[in-house]
């Protein structure tokens, strides 16, 4: 009789701790970043009329005070499966995007959260500079500017219109519910 | 001699209207020389009309059609009362038509006309590059999560092994009191 106690109060406790389990992850489920963490920076204005824009393809993406350094492969949305192109081994350029450039529009890198590839991110300050560099042999320069959190089916980054931005994108929230996505505003370009 | 008179308006009756025909004759003339006793003149025309046209054209149409859509300023003043202004939305299309007429004289005026049509196309929705960027729509981000499920299942089952082995002691003192 005691055995069959002794069971029920192991399942029980098993229960018990499945139900806490899921609960933390419930009371943690919000967004990470409540507000914007940087200030927004003077961006360089737009150049109308420049005669040719300079532009490249990202192969690399460095933000060197918080250790990132990665090689950026290109990324393809497949719209029958409705997943993009991504791998534990390289950050990766959507496509659906604009390649790196001085005039217009954002350019979108994306990466695992994890601490070889994006999730070093959350660390990312005022004084943070990325550099990407690109197929074309220059490498353009970048300062962080905000983050926010969206959802996953939120794509309006790939219709932004304005001054040339990059946006590192990796997932955030429990469960990887969100999108965080971190904004760099354009410095400037340079021949590699 | 009768005989060559009727030769020869045979042959008249049927060569004339065929040179008449022709676009182009040849100037065929039949002299009968000797037409004495026992002569046997005979004129026998042969035309020969051959039209080799041969054209090797080649007709490059470089067309370059660039297109820029901007929507104008809104200005609202020196109104006493003013209303709202607002900026419309700017779209625009090509429809272009080259024609290509390449004349070869000499050829008897042949005339080789080329007659190229490009279809209009649409200003396609701005998707905020304009640098050529190309690729199928997304609906979603990329799934960029680090999330490790089985660490997850590990470690639920790591900390109910724990639990049940704290109620085993729990029992186990309970039992030796």
């Amino acid at each position: 009789m005691r055995r069959a106690y002794d069971r029920i109060g192991f399942y029980a406790v098993v229960l018990v701790c499945n139900i806490m389990t899921w609960g933390m992850f419930q009371v943690l489920d919000m967004p990470r970043f409540d507000s914007v963490q940087a200030t927004t920076f003077a961006v360089s204005p737009v150049k109308p009329g420049a005669p040719t824009p300079i532009v490249g393809k990202p192969v690399r993406i460095t933000v060197p005070d918080v250790g990132i350094d990665v090689n950026v492969a290109d990324g393809s949305f497949d719209v029958d499966s409705q997943t993009w192109t991504i791998s534990d081994g390289a950050a990766y350029f959507a496509l659906a995007s604009v390649p790196a450039n001085d005039q217009k529009g954002t350019t979108l890198l994306y990466g695992h959260a994890r601490p070889n590839m994006f999730e070093p991110l959350a660390r990312a300050s005022s004084s943070s500079i990325a550099y990407v560099y690109t197929d074309t042999a220059k490498v353009f320069t970048y300062r962080f500017a905000s983050v926010r959190e969206v959802v996953p089916t939120d794509t309006s980054v790939f219709t932004e219109t304005g001054p040339p931005t990059l946006v590192m994108q990796t997932c955030s929230g429990p469960w990887d519910r969100y999108r965080a996505l971190y904004s760099f505003s354009y410095v400037e370009v340079k021949s590699v | 001699m009768t005989k060559l008179k009727q030769l020869l308006a045979t042959v008249a009756m049927v060569v004339v209207p065929v040179g008449i025909a022709m676009p182009v004759s040849a100037a065929s003339t039949c002299a009968v020389g000797y037409t004495g006793p026992d002569s046997n003149n005979q004129c026998v025309s042969t035309t020969t009309y051959t039209c080799t046209v041969t054209n090797n054209n080649t007709v490059t149409i470089d067309q370059t059609n660039q297109q820029v859509s901007v929507s104008g300023n809104a200005n609202n003043s020196g109104n006493t009362n003013g209303g709202g202004a607002q900026t419309g939305s700017a779209t625009n299309s090509n429809n272009e038509t080259v024609t290509v007429t390449v004349s070869n004289p000499g050829a008897q005026n042949e005339t080789c006309t080329a007659v190229v049509t490009v279809p209009p196309t649409v200003t396609p929705e701005p998707t905020g590059n304009g640098m050529g960027a190309v690729e199928g729509k997304p609906t979603v981000l990329a799934n960029t999560g680090s999330m490790n499920i089985a660490g997850i299942f590990a470690g639920i089952a790591l900390v109910a092994a724990a639990a049940a082995a704290a109620i085993r002691g729990y029992a186990f003192l309970q039992a030796r009191k």
